[in-house]
């Protein structure tokens, strides 16, 4: 890649960035961090169980609600933290030479591993797919290996096809879009015969490392996939606190910055403005998966044993078949009769069902890991490989951002709505609370909507939650709270969670309609989350939380003029504390309500990406 | 193209794989050269005679040749050995792909028993 050819993209100025190592995986660390969250749920039930008796009785309905907000909250924070138990990364094995060292029944005729690249594309750019295209094909190897990189054009476009050729990259396409993505990639696997086979979407580039440093794991014959991090390369680092202080304050800001630093790890200011960073969930939460085989599939950057995936779907492909002939020969008493009748509607239905090698689902990836990991017959294992091997672009406005998001959250409650894990025979205990824990996260608006409510009902209605915001209820609440941030700190060591946090939060409305979307079993929509962005300003998107603030401020104004300056202790620290919650909620909301008013960068010169 | 004997008997369809395994190789070709000549038909009969192993992609390829068959069709499978009717049973296709212990028990009785050879 010459510089020439990549000038007019937005992200040229990121090219020669390097991802950062993950920090290594520390057993005192894990230590520390468990004896804190033991000692914040500890806190947490102390609290709980004293907040349950000081119901306010003037609004016993009000209080009651707010309490089981709190209690649902609590039970996040705790399965949250189990979910985050101990970080084990996987054991580095050599790259395997031949096909058998991967294989559990070797082949009469050992021969060198063959792999297929599959970049999936719709709509983007060519010249963007052909960045892909080009560093799929620079992948290195230390044996003999057959390496194919496949374009899937769902669009059709002849001028992928040419840029497939120029590449010397094979491409493939089909005549409808039936299934989307995962559609599109049954197609590619069926047209082709890689013995593992490597996912990108079609901003995903890999690094040459990327085969070498993964196939080891493909050494145990149960390991289904390999899933890398998602590094989004293009977004802001932001500035480090003591340059960003010394900016401000010179020697004496500088100093005060590293100070802050020791105490809680590296911190940037202003990074990350779009919330869509997805470090903490790969450093922290898919990490601490691996160690009892809970890592999903994320997609693009996973490595695929095909054999796993195709026997997944061929049993998936079963039990829909016998789902929906079960009954109807369920009724036919005389044993050959029902034989028969069993037969012929079998061959019927699988005329009709597809057979999808990833489910045809908005969250395929993750429907498709449960799949697999629940198979008991088998005990498929997945592996997340901590360290970073490709990269590609962050959603680019805060429209995209929620398309995403939308998507996530419904395919995740719809999950669970068919297929809930917690009923699944084939998963472990532990693999039932790391899908648990994820699930769970969604149902967030059905505590965070209360509680940002709370305030408005003090502000408005002087009614409180609790019988008094004395000194009682912060030496409960305090210590909790305390504890709860600093096993968060310790777990996600050098890993920013501010903002990730300030965007669940955000996506409280969000994750509402999706909730609502799922139990009105609406059919979701399947949107390509646009990586190229127009530049869209999204204030429909932010409205909600205009409202909520605007609420605020004139609530707060109201109450103030209410609460006169020499009022009981009591009244002026229900006053404090209301404002205090609302302020922390404004916080919370500013960096997304500014990503709603941020026209964002365009893709560059109009040239390139037409 | 798929090597592979295609026999004509009765109105079915007989197909004779002459490769070991019917693996993720051999299954974009099995589906390329299996699958028009399947279209529409009401029996089409693999005979594993040849054959040692399958794997799901194999399998997978079976089902896209099924899925051309005519309303009604069938598609049956002779001479599977243990392994491959492991694999039936593992994937819950027995179901599926009723097999028979060899071709001439999975063609449809009748006096006419003149095979046509159509390529080879």
């Amino acid at each position: 890649m010459t510089d020439q050819e990549v000038q007019g993209w937005y992200f040229t100025r990121f090219e020669e960035r390097v991802p950062a190592e993950p920090v290594p995986a520390s057993a005192a660390r894990d230590f520390v961090f468990q004896a804190l969250a033991v000692l914040a749920g500890t806190l947490g039930v102390r609290y709980l169980a004293w907040r349950w008796t000081v119901l306010n009785p003037d609004a016993v309905a009000f209080s009651i609600v707010v309490a089981a907000a709190e209690t649902l909250a609590f039970a996040g924070a705790a399965l949250f933290f189990l979910s985050l138990w101990r970080t084990e990364d996987p054991p580095a094995r050599p790259a395997p030479a031949t096909v058998n060292e991967i294989r559990d029944v070797p082949l009469p005729a050992d021969r060198p591993l063959r792999v297929d690249v599959l970049i999936t594309t719709y709509g983007e750019p060519v010249e963007l797919v052909r960045l892909s295209v080009r560093d799929a094909l620079k992948l290195t190897y230390p044996h003999p290996i057959t390496l194919r990189v496949h374009v899937l054009d769902d669009g059709r476009r002849p001028a992928v096809q040419a840029m497939a050729r120029e590449e010397g990259a094979a491409y493939l396409t089909r005549a409808t879009n039936l299934g989307y993505k995962a559609g599109n990639l049954a197609n590619g696997l069926e047209q082709t015969d890689g013995d593992l086979v490597v996912v990108c979407d079609a901003d995903t580039r890999p690094f040459p490392r990327l085969l070498e440093d993964t196939l080891g794991h493909f050494r145990d014959p149960r390991v289904a996939w390999v899933q890398t991090p998602q590094w989004f390369y293009d977004v802001d680092p932001g500035t480090r606190l003591p340059d960003w202080l010394a900016a401000r304050a010179g020697r004496a800001g500088r100093a005060l910055g590293r100070c802050a630093e020791a105490l809680v790890g590296p911190v940037a200011v202003g990074a990350d403005p779009l919330g869509c960073d997805p470090q903490a969930f790969y450093d922290v939460v898919q990490r601490c998966r691996n160690w009892c085989n809970a890592a999903f599939c994320c997609g693009a950057g996973s490595i695929h044993r095909r054999e796993a995936v195709m026997e997944a779907a061929l049993k998936g492909f079963a039990a829909r078949i016998s789902a929906e002939t079960a009954p109807f020969t369920a009724r036919v008493p005389d044993p050959a009769l029902r034989a028969d009748l069993a037969a012929a509607l079998t061959a019927q239905a699988a005329r009709r069902i597809e057979l999808t090698p990833f489910k045809f689902h908005v969250s395929e990836d993750i429907y498709t890991s449960l799949t697999i990991h629940a198979d008991a017959d088998r005990r498929w294992r997945s592996v997340y490989h901590p360290r970073v091997l490709t990269r590609m672009l962050s959603p680019q406005d805060l429209t995209a951002w929620s398309i995403q998001r939308f998507k996530y959250a419904c395919g995740t409650l719809d999950i669970a709505w068919r297929d809930n894990p917690l009923r699944l025979r084939g998963l472990s205990p532990w693999q039932k609370l790391m899908y648990g824990a994820t699930i769970y996260a969604y149902l967030a608006p059905l505590w965070t909507v209360p509680l940002l409510l709370a305030p408005l009902a003090y502000f408005f209605a002087g009614v409180t939650p609790v019988r008094s915001f004395d000194i009682t209820f912060f030496a409960h609440f305090v210590p909790f709270l305390v504890a709860t941030r600093l096993a968060v700190l310790v777990r996600a060591w050098s890993v920013p969670t501010w903002r990730s946090e300030q965007f669940h939060l955000s996506a409280f409305w969000l994750h509402l309609r999706a909730l609502a979307h799922v139990v009105a079993r609406r059919h979701i929509h399947f949107v390509v989350t646009p990586k190229i962005a127009p530049g869209r300003r999204s204030l429909a998107l932010v409205s909600p939380h205009l409202v909520l603030l605007a609420a605020t401020a004139v609530g707060i104004a109201y109450r103030a003029s209410l609460v006169s300056s020499d009022a009981p202790e009591a009244v002026s620290a229900a006053f404090v504390s209301n404002v205090f919650w609302s302020l922390h909620n404004a916080l919370c909301f500013a960096p997304f309500i500014a990503a709603a008013f941020t026209v964002r960068r365009r893709m560059g010169a109009e040239g390139v990406a037409s | 193209m798929l090597e592979a004997r295609f026999e004509e008997i009765r109105g079915a369809l007989v197909v004779t794989p002459l490769v070991r395994r019917l693996d993720a190789e051999a299954a974009p070709r099995l589906r390329q050269t299996v699958g028009p000549l399947a279209a529409g038909r009401s029996l089409v009969v693999i005979s594993l005679a040849h054959v040692d192993a399958v794997d799901c992609s194999g399998l997978a390829a079976l089902v896209t040749v099924l899925k051309r068959l005519a309303p009604g069709g069938e598609l049956r499978l002779a001479a599977a050995n243990g392994s491959v009717r492991a694999l039936l049973a593992a994937t819950h296709l027995d179901e599926l792909f009723p097999v028979f212990p060899e071709v001439a028990g999975a063609l449809p009785s009748a006096c006419d028993d003149t095979g046509t050879a159509l390529a080879t």
